[in-house]
């Protein structure tokens, strides 16, 4: 066994009590030493962050890993090099205080997954197509379902079944679901996965630091950012056809209804917790695009801040329209709605209330609900917009 | 001990500063409105509409409701500080807050609260009543400073991580974030409701306590002494008990958990009264309120559009004065 300095797994050891045993009896049995090098130092290192399950989670996944196929020697160089590592372990081993020891093993660990070098998903032209792709985000969920080829995709996100969350519930069904959790996508062996830019950070990390490509897709605030996810979601899946018809469609839509002649309207949008969306969100090009002006926007707020419900009351906006989301599970968050000033604003305002799924991602779907928006208000007073079912433009 | 300022003159100050922190909490909020027109809009509804309705509906609550609150915080920490003869027990600081919020999380999250709305006060008083008894129980009837102290934390500690694991157990993703509404209060956008909802309970707990002012005079002398006087100690103890877990219990219920106004007023009002409890009471009930009252306008000038918690600023005025107690109680020990 080749000489590791220990100097932070010894300090490690009296912190956390019961789990290095464990894993060191897994280490022995199943991994060679030059695999433990690595492993076992990166593994003290993020136990010290207070990260123990997802360490233990690594860990096995590497040991089957390696139980089912010999090493690749691709994968290998992505491991973090242990010395880079055990400089900072023994930088550490003075701190004494455990806050600041915590503050710090946090703070270099994301310096070594900035010098550690990530998967990149580079998908030359002439490679071939992903076979087995697996979606961890319900907004690339939708996109995938849309784009890929039948057979092409494996596994979406168990949240593309929820219809309170997805427009596209039904369809996801045919697919395995994945909870996002970084064990279970590697045991799918995807040839691809595709992230979300929210998408918890630590497992995406993690699949990258394994040897899979992943391909992160940017949060959308405009119809721009979507377009251009849409053409890269193309790019990837090697169905830049698919994804092209679904942008022109799309923009061929937007054009009919921005043909319509009506005067301009103002409108609001009340998240819970009396939040909005003014400039720079994608709600907020959703509501132009339906030819209301923000009432947010006008009031100077950006991105998703909190509207006073007084400044809304004074405002009184054309239109309201509310969330329908979690109404069987009641938080104070949606308190806003029923407050008795909102009410009254009801007799000059009208409301609309819109389910959440709607709102969430960023798809060609957005065209019926810029489409029932603009006709929300003008047939009666009130107007219900739920969700537009499941139905997809192909 | 005699009060450097006469009480009748004390009360009086006190009430006009209570009344013209009413008017300022009124005039305060993120819409501009002109002084003239939101008093006009408030009085005789003769404004726009909008304008009466943010005056009425959304204002109006708010400060009946830190006027209430406040008093509550204050005249249930000078009956605390009264009953167990002790200068650190206050609702916050016994856990009774904290009960309460973990009361109204099971009330409003399982979704009984709005199924029955008085489900919600009830809940949290009948959890304030039990952190009353438990931190009794805990500290033992000798109740001495740290003792209690040490009780009120582990009644605190447990109920705010139930409170916790209530709001994380809940599928709204929302639930979660109000955590921080529940442990540190806010008066935020409450309605009439509330104030229809919570003022009868604290109303009902100011009667028992007001009872309470020969009693703890009493006390002072020591419980024997106070028993040949022929005081009844377990209906001062029913009373001060059930005074405080009602009022609070409603209090917390439409406005989260607000720390330290029940400590410090009847400290700061103490001196001025001449240390006799009975006129403390009411002293502690308007300074509370007043200071409730500040506090909210405070929390809307400093930061209008991010709905800064009330507990936040209570505890940076509360916390270094706290400490300054402990020093000034050991001293005093020793």
């Amino acid at each position: 066994m080749s000489p590791i300095p220990r100097a932070g797994c010894a300090l490690e050891r009296m912190s956390v009590v019961a789990t290095p045993s464990v894993n060191e009896a897994r280490a022995d049995r199943w991994i060679p030493t030059q695999g433990r090098q690595a492993i076992t130092s990166t593994d003290c290192h993020r136990r010290r962050a207070n990260v123990l399950r997802r360490a233990l989670q690594e860990l096995t996944l590497q040991r089957d890993r390696l139980r089912s196929r010999p090493l690749n020697p691709a994968a290998k160089g992505k491991l973090v090099p242990a010395r880079r590592v055990n400089a900072f372990h023994i930088s550490l081993g003075a701190l004494r205080s455990t806050r600041l020891a915590l503050l710090a093993s946090t703070f270099s660990f994301l310096l070594v997954s900035a010098v550690s070098p990530g998967a990149a998903p580079t998908q030359g032209e002439g490679a071939s197509p992903p076979r087995r792709v697996v979606s961890m985000n319900l907004c690339t969920d939708q996109l995938a379902m849309m784009i890929a080829a039948p057979g092409q995709l494996y596994s979406v996100s168990s949240l593309a079944r929820d219809p309170a969350m997805s427009l596209m519930a039904n369809q996801a069904r045919a697919f395995r679901p994945n909870h996002g959790l970084a064990e279970e996508v590697f045991s799918m062996q995807p040839d691809l996965i595709l992230v979300g830019s929210m998408t918890t950070r630590a497992t995406v990390a993690m699949l990258k630091r394994l040897g899979f490509p992943v391909v992160e897709l940017p949060f959308e605030t405009s119809f721009d950012d979507m377009r251009a996810n849409i053409r890269l979601m193309g790019e990837v899946l090697h169905q830049t056809d698919r994804a092209n018809r679904l942008i022109e469609q799309f923009d061929a839509d937007l054009n009919r209804l921005q043909q319509v002649q009506a005067p301009r309207r103002t409108a609001v949008l009340l998240h819970p917790h009396s939040y909005t969306s003014g400039t720079g969100t994608l709600a907020n090009e959703i509501l132009n695009a339906a030819r209301y002006d923000n009432v947010a926007e006008r009031l100077g707020l950006s991105s998703v801040s909190k509207l006073p419900l007084e400044q809304l009351v004074l405002a009184a906006p054309d239109l309201v329209v509310t969330d329908s989301a979690w109404e069987e599970a009641p938080a104070l968050a949606q308190k806003t709605f029923s407050h008795p000033a909102l009410l009254a604003l009801e007799a000059t305002s009208a409301k609309a209330v819109s389910a959440t799924n709607r709102w969430i991602c960023a798809t060609p779907q957005l065209i019926d609900l810029i489409a029932d928006l603009s006709k929300a208000g003008r047939v009666g007073n009130k107007s219900s917009m739920s969700s537009a079912g499941s139905g997809t433009r192909q | 001990m005699t009060a450097p300022v006469p009480y009748t003159l004390l009360i009086g100050m006190l009430s006009a500063l209570v009344g013209l922190l009413f008017a300022g909490s009124l005039l305060t909020g993120p819409a501009a409105i002109g002084f003239t027109d939101s008093l006009i809009a408030l009085v005789s509804g003769q404004s726009s509409d909008a304008v009466v309705l943010v005056m009425r509906e959304i204002r109006l609550p708010r400060a009946i409701l830190g006027l209430m609150i406040g008093a509550s915080l204050g005249l249930t920490g000078a009956a605390l500080q009264g009953y167990l003869r002790n200068p650190l027990a206050e609702p916050a600081l016994l856990g009774i807050s904290a009960s309460a919020s973990l009361g109204a999380v099971l009330a409003i999250y399982t979704g009984l609260a709005a199924i029955l709305p008085l489900s919600l006060p009830i809940l949290a008083l009948l959890a304030a009543i039990i952190a009353v008894f438990v931190v009794r129980l805990l500290a033992g009837s000798r109740s001495d400073v740290a003792t209690l102290i040490l009780a009120g934390v582990a009644v605190t500690s447990f109920a705010g991580a139930m409170t916790a694991l209530a709001l994380n157990l809940s599928p709204n993703p929302f639930a979660a974030l109000e955590i921080v509404f529940w442990m540190l209060g806010s008066l935020a956008d409450r309605s009439m409701a509330d104030v229809w909802l919570a003022s009868p309970f604290m109303l009902a707990g100011w009667m028992m306590i007001a009872g309470l002012g020969r009693a703890l005079d009493a006390l002072t002398l020591g419980e024997a002494t106070a028993r040949s006087l022929g005081i009844r100690l377990d209906r001062v103890q029913a009373l001060a008990v059930f005074g405080t877990a009602v009022s609070v219990g409603a209090a917390t219920s439409v406005s989260g958990a607000i720390g330290f106004i029940g400590l410090i007023v009847p400290h700061l009002m103490r001196p001025l009264v001449g240390a006799r409890p009975s006129r403390l009471l009411l002293a502690s009930a308007l300074a509370g309120a007043a200071m409730l009252l500040a506090a909210d306008i405070a929390v809307r000038l400093i930061s209008p559009d991010t709905d800064l918690k009330i507990g936040v600023l209570t505890a940076l005025v509360g916390a270094p004065f706290f400490l300054w107690l402990i020093i000034k109680t050991r001293r005093s020990v020793l």
